[in-house]
């Protein structure tokens, strides 16, 4: 028999036992206690991921969402399968505002929000329907839940936490209406999940257009030291960097000059406002003036890393007490992008300005037509590849002008030496390839005064790399593309201004007019060149005309029309208003032929203006200042043989020699700031006259032939101011010239070798005086004259005074009814078709307005009536640049690199005082505001959407413009404020949908509510201030918003069907913004900013 | 007296055999050992187990922490992204530091060989905030356009982030997944296949109790150099677990490789 253990040991073991479950036990609650949190981290950090990923997911919806409403708001019949989404009405051109009729003016930046489908069906956007081709776009239509009800764990959004981003005004944000969520399945993001136990997650979101928001990164500038700007510096305006900071709500100057002065701490250690800009504005390359868009910050300055930096920047200014309130931040935003691209799109039609309904002048309808001349720009795509200009590749199917034209580029080209040619440095690779110009300089060594008949000693001639038309011809960017590169400077300027406002119809004119002033007035490439010329010397430093030569005539033709192959720019000099046609017999009864009393003079005096309104001021521009007037041609004397004794009975001719037929002067007395004919002073350098004794055994009478730079002796003065007209000549017989064509008369300067350029002519010369078959009359003082002095284009014209004789300078230079007495030109009319005019009353003088409610208009070639720098002139001498010494009203010659693209406005047209013109509804140049750009980025971040813009940034733009570009007053607060309400007002009615309406559309502004003096909204120059503060600022294709989004991962309340019962497991909020081009729906730029709750 | 009879011994002392004893020590002894044996082998299992779910945790703070402040990245394309002056890793961040306005911080991770139980052996991670006042020095963040430029030292004292931490490396991913040691800035059409996508960072971790033994066996350096800098387009947890494989002894068995890849917040799209 076993004995029994005993009780001790039973005890032992049951002990050993305890503990032995007790260490397990312990062990297995360690491990699972450790599984548990390990599962537990794991599970927040699954819900970490998956919160990211959902806020992911929730921004590419919206994004979606964003592209789906920029599909339905395209044009279907424009090539959008090729990328293309031209908006179908300009209302289309900016997100859809999705808001609250209160929201709609209180939060102007609020596009939308996550929102239930009954707020939806009313906050549709008025014409919604139509503009987007009946699409629903409510793919993201939110549910029922708000974000300010509480989730299941209490967790809620309260409205304020909303306005954290400050894009909200504090008194609009009373009418904010909070977001909905949006819940997400397996099926996607859905107001109305079908089946509550799927959702993984919610959303919401407030979408803002920030477009119109001052980039504070880079708008404003130190108003205080050496780096501030003087007023001409800052009426540059070519950047938001210029902006009046200081206009804008909440943010007074000590604000501002903080800012600057912390953000730009590195940029301001230079001694003046340019060098202050040159770095601010991060000069990236390695040719001068190859600025960035902003992009990048200088070295020791500062750039806000988000928009919550901002906010906090602003809390940290109100602790230090520089501001008092955040009021400022809802104009001001950290972020923009605007592709520096243009997308040009031409138009409108002809037919829709009153103009012919010929299909060849439909802008807009044949703009995807192969080789259009104006076609869309976008359209026009790269088929051949090639290497850009930068470097980069050009891949088929991109858009053949993927970035605007640098105006900085003009610097290549130097003016600013007698000679010209190539600045020093600059590459003529680089020349042939951006403007297709090669320098030719024939290397006169020695000076030649008489020039040898060779007007053009040296000159850019184009002839851009590859195969080439003959004649030379501008390519279309169709046929550039074709070729296999870029399109050059005048490809591009072919390409945006309207084909129809150029040249013209040259028919007009009966028999003055020669074939080869047809041709050359008709062909439009001769006037882009002359134009394109014009650009390049207003840009250049140096007053010496550019000229440009391109073979636009066959070959066979050169002997006649070689010299009109020559295009040469408009510099600060003068140039040929009128050759006059002066006689003087000394005794108009002599007895005999062989009297000396018989004797007859006979002379062109050249009457000279410098039209511009800063003419004299020479600067530190190199020019010339030796000028002489030549002819060429050939001249015939008459008169009216049988009223003399023993007169001849047929006329004499002589051909001219240029060395002979000149007469000289220099710029030292008047500068003739009004026209002045050239006998009027002395000459310092008098040539000798070319007096011919022409077949004297025939015509002894004949003394004087060609120029008459000094009073002959005898001759007498007639109220002191020369020439006279004769009062003792008989009312009949009468004398004169008669030219032969061709006939030209050139004026030229003499460089510092004492060479010999022409720059400026008359080239349109029909008979000068009486030939007797015109039926005119008596005139024994004829005279042929142009409109403008800078061009011959199409107004030439033959004139005479009327009796009784007056002296030249009674010849008013107005030529308009009412202000002035005026000339009526009594026989001849330019030859420019169609010409209204009131039949032999023609006062050339209306042209400078040319105005259907003139008398005296004409119209394009295309039928359209375009008016001219004088378009606004109304009852008084603003805006008329022909009334003497009304300089205020007349052109510039800036003669300095341009600052922004709408100074651009100051280069000649080339037409009879027409500008580029940057001020009028019916501008055909409007594209080239869109065309050019100051910087060689390809993004630039210093632009605004005004369609967007508060009326506040509008101000602060507008404000410290000077209303010249160069000189005079600039706009006061008040001005900048009215003009921004009427352009805010404008812009609310009237979308724009490119830099260039800001030309045609907004500048209307300045007639709302007479927001400019009456002289400044008169006057070309001042009126374009408009053009000049936003037109190059201006974006209105890349759509800037930001996103606050909330992104919630979680799941319903098990067993509830109720949306309002989610539990969160995770939370997420970002700050996103976005950059969408509207006009390929592309996105250009994300950057996302987590947001700490 | 009769009856059965019991063996003498046992019923005489109630006792057991030498056999008996031989055999139940034997048995015991076998026990003994058997349970010394699993014991051992359970805390090694144990020490082991705590010290991988240790190195685990470590590791999981430093990425977690790491992470954290790559997702508030400032990634700008004027700024010195992710290039320091000294060594280790440096950036701009958003995260924010206790009492500091401004959320720009710049941040560095570098590892240091420690001196004394206040400063470890491990991963530090330097937090500077910037903020608003001032036009210079280092409360400003250092933009430049000037190439080479690097972000200053973070002046701030640095916290332990990795206790245990033996090395520490990184590579830059790129979108075509090449690895490199240099950040290169995508393009905003993000068509560069060679632009920084992400970052691969490296840990080679050894648990607390083995570096004590590695320490005082005086074989620390010996185990460090086996952390020599890998080739730069190579992951460096790959060769540290190669040469790691080389080793003998507690550190080869206390040392745990760990990578994790981080997206890097570079804009566009």
């Amino acid at each position: 028999m076993k004995s029994p253990l005993r009780q001790s040991e039973c005890g032992v073991a049951l002990v050993l036992i305890l503990t032995f479950l007790v260490l397990v036990t312990v062990v297995v609650l360690a491990f699972f206690f450790k599984v548990q949190f390990d599962r537990k981290v794991s599970s927040l950090y699954a819900a970490s991921v998956q919160v990211d990923e959902l806020g992911r997911g929730a921004m590419e919806s919206v994004i979606g969402d964003l592209q789906a409403e920029i599909e339905a708001g395209s044009d279907p019949n424009v090539k959008t399968s090729e990328g293309l989404f031209r908006p179908r009405v300009a209302a289309t051109i900016r997100p859809a505002r999705w808001v609250s009729s209160a929201e709609r003016t209180s939060l102007p930046t609020l596009v939308r929000r996550s929102m239930r489908s009954a707020n939806r069906s009313n906050w549709k956007p008025a014409g919604f329907d139509a503009d987007y081709g009946g699409a629903t776009l409510d793919g993201l239509t939110g549910s029922e839940v708000s974000t300010t009800q509480p989730a299941q764990t209490g967790i809620f959004f309260p409205k304020d936490s909303w306005n954290r981003p400050h894009l909200m005004s504090m008194a609009g944000f009373a009418d904010f209406q909070t977001p909905d969520w949006i819940y997400w399945t397996p099926q996607g993001a859905t107001g109305a999940p079908a089946d509550p136990s799927e959702v993984s997650g919610r959303f919401a979101f407030v979408l803002y257009d920030i477009g119109g928001l001052l980039n504070v990164n880079v708008a404003g500038y130190p108003s205080t030291g050496g780096s501030a700007p003087t007023a001409q510096e800052l009426a540059g305006k070519g950047s938001i960097a210029y902006a009046d900071l200081s206009r804008i709500s909440g943010l007074p100057q000590a604000a501002v000059d903080a800012l600057v002065a912390w953000r730009n701490a590195g940029s301001l250690a230079g001694s003046t406002f340019e060098d202050y800009m040159r770095v601010a504005r991060a000069d990236i390359g390695t040719e001068p003036g190859t600025l960035d868009g902003f992009l990048r910050v200088a070295d020791g300055d500062e750039r806000f890393l988000g928009r919550g930096d901002l906010v906090r920047y602003f809390e940290f200014l109100k602790d230090q007490s520089v501001v008092t309130n955040l009021d400022a931040l809802p104009s001001l935003s950290v972020f923009h992008r605007s592709l520096n691209a243009p997308a040009i799109h031409p138009g409108p039609n002809a037919s829709d300005l009153g103009g012919t309904s010929d299909a060849e002048f439909q802008y807009t309808s044949r703009a995807y037509d192969n080789n259009a001349l104006n076609p869309d720009f976008l359209s026009v795509k790269v088929t051949t590849p090639f290497e850009r200009m930068d470097g980069s590749d050009a891949v088929v199917g991109e858009p053949l002008v993927k970035r605007r034209f640098p105006l900085s580029r003009l610097a290549w080209l130097d003016s600013q030496s007698p000679t010209g040619g190539p600045a020093s440095g600059a590459d003529p690779a680089k020349i042939l390839s951006a403007f297709g110009l090669k320098w030719v300089d024939n290397g006169l060594a020695a000076p030649d005064p008489g020039n040898s008949g060779r007007l053009y000693p040296s000159y850019w001639k184009y002839e851009p790399p590859g195969t080439n038309p003959s004649p030379m011809r501008i390519k279309t960017l169709d046929e550039v593309a074709a070729s296999g590169r870029e399109p050059n400077f005048f490809e591009l300027l072919k390409a945006a201004i309207l084909h129809g406002s150029l040249a013209g119809n040259q028919t007009a004119g009966g028999s003055w007019i020669g074939s080869y002033v047809t041709a050359l007035d008709n062909d439009i490439d001769a006037h882009i060149f002359r134009l394109g010329a014009n650009i390049i010397d207003q840009y250049d430093w140096g007053n010496y005309p550019t000229t440009i030569f391109a073979e636009v005539f066959p070959p066979a033709d050169h002997v006649v029309y070689g010299q009109f192959q020559y295009f040469t720019g408009v510099e600060n000099l003068p140039g040929l208003t009128r050759a006059m046609g002066s006689v003087w017999v000394r005794d108009a009864t002599p007895a005999d032929k062989n009297d000396d009393l018989y004797e007859q003079w006979s002379w062109i005096q050249p009457e000279i203006w410098n039209p511009h309104q800063n003419q004299g001021s020479s600067g530190n521009h190199q020019g010339p200042s030796n000028f002489r007037v030549v002819a060429d041609g050939a001249i015939t004397m008459f008169t009216n043989h049988s009223a003399f004794p023993n007169g001849r009975a047929t006329a004499p001719t002589k051909f001219l020699n240029p060395t002979e037929s000149q007469v000289e002067f220099d710029l030292s007395v008047t500068q003739w700031r009004e026209p002045t004919v050239t006998e009027a002073f002395n000459s310092s350098t008098p040539n000798p006259l070319g007096t011919y004794d022409v077949d004297t055994s025939n015509m002894a009478y004949v003394k004087t032939f060609g120029f008459l730079p000094n009073r002959p002796s005898g001759i007498p003065v007639s109220g002191g101011q020369p020439p006279v007209i004769l009062p003792g000549l008989p009312s009949s017989p009468l004398s004169g010239f008669l030219m032969d064509l061709p006939t030209t008369l050139s004026v030229q300067y003499r460089d510092d070798s004492g060479q010999w350029h022409t720059y400026n002519q008359m080239r349109r010369m029909p008979t000068l005086g009486n030939n007797g078959s015109s039926g005119m009359g008596p005139a024994p003082f004829t005279f042929l004259q142009k409109t403008d002095a800078r061009t011959d284009r199409f107004t030439v014209t033959r004139s005479y005074l009327p009796r009784p004789w007056q002296n030249a300078t009674q010849v008013n230079r107005t030529m308009r009814t009412g202000v002035d007495a005026g000339h009526a030109i009594y026989d001849g009319k330019p030859g420019i078709p169609p010409f209204t005019h009131p039949g032999a009353d023609v006062r050339l003088g209306l042209i400078s307005e040319n105005k259907t409610s003139g008398s005296v208009y004409y119209a394009d070639s295309d039928g359209v009536v375009r008016r001219a720098d004088g378009a606004y002139a109304n009852g008084t001498l603003d805006g008329l640049p022909m009334a003497t010494g009304n300089t205020n009203s007349r052109p510039i010659i800036l003669n300095r690199p341009f600052r922004n693209v709408a100074e651009m406005g100051a280069a000649f047209r080339d037409l009879p005082f027409k500008g580029l013109d940057f001020f009028t509804a019916e501008s055909p140049d409007a594209a080239l505001l869109d065309l050019f750009t100051m910087t060689e980025a390809d993004m630039t971040a210093d632009r605004i959407n005004p369609n967007s813009a508060p009326r506040e940034v509008l101000e602060a733009l507008l404000a410290g413009t000077l209303l010249e570009p160069d000189s005079g007053t600039a706009l006061t607060p008040t001005q900048a404020s009215g003009l921004a309400t009427a352009i805010r007002s404008t812009l609310d009615t009237t979308p724009i949908t490119s830099p260039g309406d800001v030309a045609k559309v907004v500048t209307a502004a300045a007639d709302v509510g007479a927001q400019l003096p009456t002289a400044a909204a008169r006057i070309k120059n001042r009126r374009e201030v408009i053009s000049r503060s936003l037109a190059p600022v201006t974006d209105a294709r890349t759509w800037n918003l930001l996103l606050d989004l909330v992104v919630q991962s979680g799941k319903i309340a098990p067993g509830s069907s109720s949306l309002e019962n989610f539990i969160p497991s995770a939370s997420r909020r970002y700050w996103i913004h976005i950059a969408i081009d509207r006009l390929t729906n592309r996105v250009l730029e994300i950057r996302t900013e987590p947001i700490h709750e | 007296m009769s009856g059965s009879h019991a063996p003498a011994g046992r019923e005489q002392g109630n006792g057991f055999t030498l056999i008996e004893l031989l055999v139940s020590m034997a048995v015991l002894a076998l026990i003994v050992v058997l349970a010394a044996t699993v014991v051992s082998m359970t805390s090694q299992t144990w020490t082991s187990g705590r010290n991988r779910i240790d190195n685990y945790s470590y590791a999981r703070i430093v990425f977690d922490t790491l992470a954290s402040d790559i997702y508030r990245a400032v990634v700008e394309e004027d700024l010195p992204n992710f290039a320091g002056a000294g060594s280790g890793l440096h950036f701009l961040s958003r995260v924010e530091v206790p009492g500091a306005l401004r959320r720009a911080t710049l941040v560095r991770y570098a590892w240091a060989p420690g001196g004394g139980s206040n400063n470890p052996i491990g991963l530090y991670r330097y937090a500077e905030p910037l903020g608003y006042g001032g036009s210079s020095g280092t409360n400003r963040v250092p933009f430049s356009r000037t190439a080479g430029a690097t972000l200053p030292e973070p002046a701030a004292t640095p916290d332990v982030v990795g206790p245990g931490v033996m090395a520490f490396d990184f590579r830059f991913v790129a979108a075509d997944k090449s690895l490199g040691k240099v950040f290169k800035m995508p393009d905003t059409a993000r068509t560069d296949p060679s632009a920084t996508a992400a970052i691969e960072i490296s840990l080679a971790i050894l648990d607390d109790a083995t570096l004590s033994l590695v320490e005082s066996s005086g074989q620390l350096q010996e185990y460090l150099d086996v952390f020599q800098d890998a080739a730069d387009n190579k992951s460096p947890a790959e060769e540290w677990k190669t040469n790691i494989a080389a080793l003998t002894g507690p550190s080869r068995r206390g040392t745990r490789i760990y990578t994790r890849t981080i997206s890097i917040p570079t804009p566009g799209r």
